[in-house]
């Protein structure tokens, strides 16, 4: 894959990007957040698209340890939001360096998820593939932020 | 004014600017977060409410045609169970509950709708369509006791359907029939249908009765919950 070509100086990201992240992330939060709370709440889910919820939500691969992985993610939505905040309210491009690795980890996650639910449990839940979407739309976008192309021995730009 | 004065007095306006600046800046920061906080926290809140107009309400659904019942329909006493086939819990509740509909046949009916933990319990489910599939053919309440006394056979088995034809073979049940209905759209609508009326009611675990449509809290055996449905009979 190829990145856009790096400007020199490191050009603060644009408005749009972070626009973006916070409302793709946003999305993502009340999607793994209403995941959560029903897990917790035992709730059935409104699952009428695809079906199958039930058979993801309760299967031995939606717990991590005891974890619920819809807290998991709406923890991870929950950071990304806050580190954009963070980068914009602080000025410091550090907070967005680790937004953009924490949705490769998130991504990669979802890829794992999607991967379950194709060939382990072959059954698909609207709210997971939603999350997986959303992930993967905020790797993609994680390009757009002006970080991942410093090397490390590149000198801090003084903002 | 001297000059001196002037210039004092620039610095002071200066000073100023910067004060007020700063704490516009400060206002705006704690506006952004406090923005973020409040619309997060609406969201959280509002979803909750959400779960929670679709939370168990704890009512159970009523008895209709649809399910499997013993006894009289206008029976005053109505105990239903949800229950998985496969839960070895569930098995020792066996005798207790024949009992209880033998001795009380006019006075009590007793409802049976499937909960099969599939998560736990991997043949629960399928064995809930064999028994549903032999419902079709008149022989539920047969097959739901085979299947509950032979659980220990079938349970651990990976393909229990061989067996599930055998018990089914031996109730002089149609069994080509049967495998064609328990794998059909319907049968497993049904089965959906009564585990997701669990999950309205508040089922998390199986058995759960619902005496009179009030759930029994955590009988502590067989006797003890017997005799809770004996006072319910008995109270005028």
């Amino acid at each position: 894959m190829t990145l856009p070509t790096p400007s020199t100086p490191p050009s603060p990201p644009r408005k749009w990007v972070l626009f973006a992240i916070l409302g793709t992330a946003f999305l993502g939060f009340l999607d793994a957040t209403y995941l959560t709370v029903a897990f917790y709440q035992r709730t059935p889910l409104q699952c009428g698209l695809l079906g199958g919820c039930d058979v993801v939500t309760t299967s031995r691969f939606a717990t991590v340890g005891g974890v619920p992985v819809a807290l998991l993610g709406s923890l991870y939505y929950l950071t990304l939001i806050f580190m954009v905040v963070a980068a914009h309210d602080l000025k410091r491009s550090a907070f967005l360096r680790i937004a953009a690795r924490l949705t490769l980890v998130g991504f990669v996650f979802s890829l794992w998820l999607t991967g379950v639910q194709t060939f382990v449990l072959r059954a698909f839940c609207f709210y997971c593939l939603l999350s997986a979407a959303s992930s993967t739309l905020l790797f993609i976008l994680s390009f757009f932020l002006p970080v991942w192309r410093r090397g490390r021995r590149e000198p801090e730009p003084v903002v | 004014m001297t000059r001196h004065e002037r210039r004092e007095l620039q610095r002071q306006q200066r000073k100023g600017q910067a004060a007020n600046q700063g704490r516009r800046r400060t206002f705006s920061r704690a506006l952004t977060w406090a923005a973020v906080v409040i619309v997060l926290g609406g969201a959280v809140a509002g979803l909750v409410a959400l779960a929670n107009k679709s939370t168990p309400t704890g009512a159970v659904d009523p008895v209709t045609d649809q399910d499997w019942t013993k006894g009289p329909k206008d029976a005053k006493t109505v105990l239903i169970e949800y229950s998985d086939l496969q839960c070895p819990a569930c098995r020792a509740y066996l005798p207790t509950l024949k009992s209880l509909a033998e001795k009380n046949a006019d006075k009590l009916l007793v409802v049976y709708r499937h909960f099969p933990l599939k998560q736990t319990h991997r043949n629960a489910e399928l064995a809930a369509r064999f028994a549903q599939a032999a419902g079709k053919q008149g022989k539920f309440w047969e097959m739901h006791d085979v299947l509950f006394e032979k659980q220990t056979e079938w349970s651990s088995e990976g393909d229990p359907k061989k067996l599930f034809i055998e018990y089914a073979a031996s109730l002089g049940l149609n069994t080509d029939q049967l495998t064609q209905d328990a794998d059909s759209a319907t049968i497993k609508q049904e089965v959906e249908g009564q585990y997701q009326s669990g999950l309205r009611a508040g089922v998390d675990a199986t058995p759960t009765f619902f005496l009179n449509g009030t759930r029994v809290k955590n009988p502590a055996s067989p006797d003890d919950f017997a005799n809770t449905v004996n006072a319910a009979i008995a109270a005028p």
